[in-house]
């Protein structure tokens, strides 16, 4: 019914991209700002904010693997130790499964600090009906 | 209100606007003109521009943050229903669950449209105690 999805036949197991970022402190207040209703005051510990990590994974998802045409449907993440500013951070996705029938995509999602210890692990669902 | 309700919900109220889209995919690097491009957003099947889901996260970040100051996050499960837009009342809304552990809270996480179609849905399980660092 969606045709050949030439996108979906060309994604493979295994296949991962990664990208490696570094969040400022002074991003990291421009976050806060953006994030925080009314009223809130940003906390004074300085850490990376869990979105800003999970979007890393967005960007990868959304640009990188599987690219444009992504529908982000799941992420499960858990957070296994803080990431200070300026730290530098690289974030990983790779594919664990794809249902051809649902044109849908697991990927394995995982961040390391610059140290190699893990910051976040878990796992997205996408639709990729190109 | 009930008043069960208002012991076990918590909830505020965020209008985004395209600034707001702008800033975010600023700070993710995410520019996807879905997020960024009215003009190609337009012709697009969600005919506007839609937040990023991460931003949708940003929000219930902030929110867990005013009501459970310095709790660090252990987990969080997120899912993605329907387009959030901007110029829209969204409803961010934490529904607390229970105990996960001794010093753990398990709380459900909701974005919620104007028309009652949810952007966000989640769990998340955040550490009362100050992570040492």
């Amino acid at each position: 019914m969606s045709g050949d999805r030439p996108g979906l036949q060309a994604l493979t197991v295994g296949a991962s991209a990664r990208i490696a970022h570094v969040f400022t402190a002074a991003q990291i207040d421009d976050w806060w700002q953006l994030a925080g209703t009314a009223g809130a005051r940003a906390p004074a510990h300085n850490s990376v904010p869990e979105p800003l990590i999970a979007g890393l994974f967005s960007c990868l998802l959304g640009e990188r693997l599987p690219g444009h045409g992504t529908n982000y449907l799941k992420q499960r993440m858990v957070f296994e130790r803080p990431a200070p500013a300026g730290t530098a951070l690289t974030a990983s996705v790779t594919i664990t499964h794809i249902r051809h029938d649902k044109a849908l995509v697991d990927l394995d999602t995982v961040c390391h600090d610059a140290a190699g210890r893990i910051v976040c692990r878990g796992r997205a669902l996408v639709r990729f009906d190109r | 209100m009930p008043a069960e309700n208002s012991i076990t919900t918590m909830t505020a109220r965020r209008t985004l606007s395209q600034a707001d889209l702008d800033v975010y995919a600023q700070l993710s690097g995410d520019h996807n003109p879905i997020h960024v491009d009215p003009a190609f957003a337009a012709h697009t099947r969600f005919g506007a521009t839609v937040a990023h889901g991460m931003l949708l996260f940003s929000l219930v970040r902030a929110q867990l943050e005013q009501h459970y100051p310095g709790a660090a996050m252990h987990s969080q499960h997120l899912t993605f229903p329907a387009p959030a837009y901007t110029q829209q009342s969204l409803e961010i809304s934490l529904v607390i669950q229970g105990a996960a552990a001794a010093d753990e809270l398990a709380i459900r996480t909701r974005i919620t449209r104007p028309d009652g179609q949810r952007c966000l849905e989640g769990d998340c399980v955040l550490h009362l105690a100050p992570s040492p660092q």
